[in-house]
């Protein structure tokens, strides 16, 4: 019965899960961490059983936000004095600081109990994919993104671009102009 | 805990009803299952009977209610276990109910979660005869995701009707 031991123990090891953060949503995919970071992916869950697992996450410089989020979605905090009452824009924060808005997506997402603090500190983030061996070594998965990474204009080839089946020409007349990209504007300045 | 001492009590108050002449029973039993039910809490409340006896009826009122309230806990906490265990094969739970269900296997959901934790394997058989099953009858093609943002002739005729 030695064999039905060590599978409990593999059971109940803490594994560590990877996700790319690159043009995912920070709102639905903490939603997904949080699960890994709780351990309700494991049928062995309960919420008094310490089970959760370590993610890093990767990339969180690069997340992305719906419509106008980054201009309107706001983040407010309050000192408890008088006049201590301060707000900031998603992407104000995420310029002070890259991995706040994926720390407190994946915070506001966990029940406030006394359990949350020890969770939040198995959430691994990291603003590009230079992570610490010692860290990256641990790593045995790695959750599936949410949503499938667009690929855009700049990625096809010149040759994709100018096969891409068209149904009629555009005239010369109906064409606007092209813009003229701002390293083109200082090469001629100088 | 068992309270014999209650039946010397319900006897003579069921004669006081019926009869209407006969002496009253004695405090001393319907206390003492009380006291018996007050060694928990502290101070005046565990050895004063008239304010450790509202506490038991408190405490008995929310014994009533959690017996609905914990079978209710334990579906939630079923479900969630059940979740987990069909997203590692990559079924759902609604998919894997019906599936089994329609194929005369009838296991609940409790008993899934313990096949999921005790005997992975069998659940992960039952997990992918019901994968099969669906894939034959033509429900997973039904279940796929179908494409936003296209508009037919026919999806608004369908709809209309």
């Amino acid at each position: 019965m030695a064999y039905n031991r060590v599978l409990q123990w593999s059971v109940m090891t803490r594994s560590w899960w990877l996700y790319d953060a690159e043009n995912q949503c920070a709102f639905k995919s903490a939603r997904k961490i949080v699960n890994y970071l709780q351990g309700k992916h494991k049928p062995i869950y309960h919420p008094l059983s310490d089970i959760g697992d370590h993610v890093v996450v990767i990339n969180t410089k690069l997340v992305a936000m719906r419509d106008d989020r980054w201009r309107k979605f706001t983040y407010s905090h309050h000192t408890g004095y008088a006049g201590g009452f301060s707000r900031a824009s998603a992407w104000r924060l995420h310029d002070m600081d890259p991995t706040k808005v994926m720390h407190k997506a994946c915070y506001q997402r966990i029940k406030g109990n006394l359990l949350r603090p020890n969770i939040m500190r198995r959430l691994h983030l990291f603003p590009d994919d230079n992570v610490p061996d010692e860290i990256m070594a641990n790593i045995s998965d790695q959750i599936q993104q949410i949503q499938i990474v667009p690929k855009q204009l700049e990625d096809y080839s010149q040759l994709e671009r100018d096969n891409f089946p068209q149904i009629f020409e555009w005239p010369e007349k109906e064409m606007m102009p092209k813009k003229k990209q701002p390293e083109l504007l200082q090469t001629e300045d100088t | 805990m068992v309270f014999l001492s209650i039946f010397r009590n319900v006897s003579t108050m069921y004669t006081r009803k019926t009869v209407g002449r006969c002496p009253k029973p004695d405090k001393y039993w319907k206390r003492s299952m009380y006291f018996r039910m007050m060694w928990k809490y502290y101070g005046r409340r565990q050895h004063i009977y008239s304010i450790g006896a509202p506490m038991v009826h408190r405490a008995l009122r929310y014994s009533t209610k959690s017996t609905q309230l914990k079978k209710k806990y334990m579906r939630e906490m079923w479900t969630m276990r059940l979740g987990a265990a069909c997203n590692q094969h990559g079924i759902e739970e609604d998919e894997l109910l019906s599936s089994l269900t329609e194929a005369n296997i009838p296991l609940n959901r409790k008993v899934l979660t313990d096949l999921s934790i005790y005997e992975p394997r069998s659940f992960q058989s039952l997990a992918t005869f019901a994968k099969q099953r669906n894939e034959q009858s033509g429900l997973s093609d039904a279940l796929k995701p179908t494409f936003t943002g296209i508009l037919t002739h026919g999806h608004d005729g369908d709809k209309k009707k």
